[in-house]
């Protein structure tokens, strides 16, 4: 498979703040698949700490993960569940 | 004295102990002017590396900023709570590369063939303008970062080729002077640090991390969260900075200027008493011995241990190790750093948790079924994991003197499947040749309310016990981590809560067993009495608390502890705190009231 999606709900109470950006952000720049988050019509590159900042995701906002490429599926896997964690926090 | 005489008073947030009378260096971020070039095509490929190149040294700023905050040359090294500021550092190196920045700014670069200046405002210009943007507060508060790392590049980016760092951006002002700013970048903290600035007096406040551990780390005061406080001070004006109490006083009276002295000389004086009392026991009047030890997250902090009067570790986390990565560190790795900490507190012994994941802590490479597992329930559903973990444990005992603590006890059920697994990695590491010390104390972590209620079996299962008291209040007093509690609930003086540590101390005591303490109260020098009531062997605390604690206990007879103990029976917890408050103010006015509580500033 080429490409793979999920769709999130951000759990932890902070939202998608630096610290979870920053997470985000790594974890995405492990994979070679391209990676988007896109929060309602905004999309924004999964690499990016600026970009996931704008989505200005709080708790309870629902996210849709998308990657294309290789690695896709492992991609969105290991977001899916460094978000559902509510980023170890 | 007159009250339309009396200087300006704003309150802040102290972040960083001490109080100081000094002038005024106010401080505004300067722009640069930028410079907007058209550049030649066959210039563009050495402007997008002349970027980069920028970049890379900007990097190794925010490294270099790193390193001299965990090092013990910093003076008091950053503490564990200090790890989320850190992260912040960490935040700002990976927006450096940004696909945001880079990409665009190397697009401007390449298709318009501007310059790497031009290119990144106006870059940074379209982020920052998407930033103020956000209606979000806390998340439009970002541009801020993104202004100080353009900054910073913009001046890497004027400093050229060649090594050296642009000129410390602070590097005019006065020495020695209190420095105003509005808010402070790491690269700009860095700089003040080389200054001999007095104090630091912020108006940003959530930014301000950086700055508070910098200040923190050379010992003088710092005040965040002050906002508009530039604007009522001129450069030269005196002014008052109390770093306890968060309070700045600009342009004080005379009146005021002598009452500040005084709290200034009584904070010295504690300071002086405590440096007094370093090679001395932790031991009360009437004989009563305690062991004072630290609670360590790097081995950097080793030195401190000893400076400041303690006896080896009674808390190493070895989280970090396990943290913000894909996979599990090697048992190699794990034993150089057991090792390299055992090493540098020989031959005091040092108390090495094992892996304390799930709840708060973040691990990357979980699998999804054990995600809601915490500590010893994760170690024992994830067993080559904790395996690889006691191999190295045992490995490095021969290093120095190992004790094993193992995080969230529940069941003496999970101490003999410890037992059990260490008893595995013993022989795999026989297979392989390797020895190890012989007979490393176990100790359990108490913190689950159920634990303290079975302390009588879980005693004859462990060498020592070591209580975690954030979570044992927090689960007994069904408080969460995350939200503020009043008061009330996290008063450690609740009758029941009281019952708890005593059940843990007896049940040691029976069994012949150590009982220590390694959660925040063992660090509190207004609950040693009770610690020492109660007939704990160890505390366990950030080194910085051990002078304190030590003095307290030096001038507690155990006899007038256990009768304050007694009293507390027949009062409610309030009553207690109060009448503890009162014991305290009485018998260590120089520890207990750095500060003087409830009388209007004037009058203090």
């Amino acid at each position: 498979m080429d490409g793979a999606r999920r769709e999130l709900v951000i759990p932890n109470e902070k939202g998608l703040h630096v610290r979870a950006a920053t997470a985000l952000a790594r974890t995405a720049g492990r994979f070679a698949a391209q990676i988007t988050v896109a929060r309602g019509e905004e999309r924004v590159d999964a690499k990016s700490i600026m970009g996931l900042l704008l989505l200005t995701a709080s708790q309870g906002t629902t996210i849709v993960v998308e990657a294309k490429g290789g690695d896709a599926t492992e991609a969105v896997m290991a977001i899916g569940e460094l978000v559902e964690s509510g980023f170890y926090e | 004295m007159r009250h339309e005489n009396l200087g300006i008073v704003l309150q802040g947030e102290g972040v960083s102990e001490g109080i100081i009378l000094g002038s005024v260096a106010r401080w505004d971020r300067h722009e640069t002017l930028v410079e907007h070039v058209r550049l030649p095509e066959s210039l563009v490929n050495a402007e997008v590396s002349r970027f980069h190149d920028a970049i890379a040294r900007a990097e190794r700023e925010i490294d270099e900023l790193y390193v001299s905050l965990t090092s013990p040359s910093a003076g008091s090294p950053a503490k564990a709570a200090e790890g989320e500021h850190l992260g912040l550092l960490d935040a700002h190196k990976m927006m450096l590369r940004d696909p945001s920045i880079v990409n665009d700014t190397e697009r401007y670069i390449r298709e318009e063939h501007l310059n790497a200046e031009w290119a990144l405002s106006m870059t940074l210009k379209r982020l920052e303008g998407m930033f103020a943007g956000v209606k979000d507060p806390f998340f439009r508060e970002r541009g801020q970062d993104i202004h100080h790392i353009g900054e910073r590049l913009m001046q890497f980016l004027a400093q050229g080729e060649g090594d050296e760092a642009p000129p410390s951006p602070l590097s005019h002002l006065p020495q020695g002077a209190v420095l105003f700013a509005h808010s402070l970048s790491p690269a700009e903290a860095l700089a003040a640090s080389r200054q001999s600035i007095a104090a630091f007096v912020i108006e940003a406040g959530s930014t301000s991390g950086h700055t508070a551990i910098i200040a923190r780390s050379l010992g003088i005061p710092a005040v965040v969260g002050l906002t508009g406080a530039s604007d009522v001070v001129g450069d030269g004006d005196r002014v008052i900075v109390d770093g306890f109490e968060g309070e700045i006083v600009v342009r004080p009276t005379e009146y005021e200027e002598i009452l500040y002295a005084r709290r200034a000389n009584r904070a010295k004086a504690v300071r002086r008493t405590v440096r007094q009392n370093r090679t001395l026991p932790a031991e009360t009047p009437d004989g009563f011995s305690m062991v004072l030890r630290a609670n360590l997250d790097f081995v950097a902090q080793a030195p401190h241990v000893d400076a400041l009067g303690g006896r080896g570790v009674g808390l190493y986390r070895t989280e970090f190790l396990f943290l913000e990565r894909t996979g599990p560190p090697t048992e190699d790795e794990q034993t150089e750093a057991y090792t390299s900490v055992l090493k540098a507190l020989a031959p005091h012994p040092v108390t090495i948790r094992t892996l304390d994941v799930g709840g708060d802590k973040l691990i990357r490479f979980s699998g999804p079924e054990h995600a809601g597992l915490r500590a010893i329930r994760y170690c024992l559903a994830n067993e080559e994991l904790f395996l690889m973990q006691l191999r190295a444990l045992l490995r490095a005992s021969n290093h120095g003197e190992l004790r094993i603590l193992v995080p969230f006890i529940a069941s003496p059920y999970e101490i003999r499947e410890v037992r059990r697994l260490l008893a595995v990695a013993s022989e795999q590491l026989a297979e392989r040749g390797i020895s190890h010390a012989p007979d490393i104390p176990v100790g359990a972590m108490i913190e689950v309310p159920v634990a303290a209620l079975s302390a009588q079996q879980l005693a004859r299962e462990v060498d020592f016990f070591s209580v975690g008291t954030n979570d044992l209040i927090q689960y007994t007093m069904a408080v969460s981590r995350e939200s503020a509690a009043p008061d009330y609930l996290t008063n450690p003086l609740q009758s029941g809560f009281l019952k708890l540590l005593r059940m843990i101390t007896d049940a040691g005591h029976h069994a012949g067993i150590t009982t220590a303490i390694c959660g925040e109260l063992a660090g509190k020098p207004w609950f040693a009495p009770i610690l020492i009531a109660l007939g704990f062997n160890e505390l366990s605390m950030t080194p910085e608390s051990i002078p304190l604690v030590k003095e307290v206990i030096r001038r507690t007879p155990r006899a007038e502890a256990l009768a304050l103990l007694q009293k507390f029976n027949k009062m409610d917890a309030e009553e207690a705190k109060d009448y503890l408050d009162s014991y305290m103010v009485e018998h260590f006015p120089e520890i207990v009231t750095p500060r003087f509580r409830g009388a209007p500033h004037y009058m203090r």
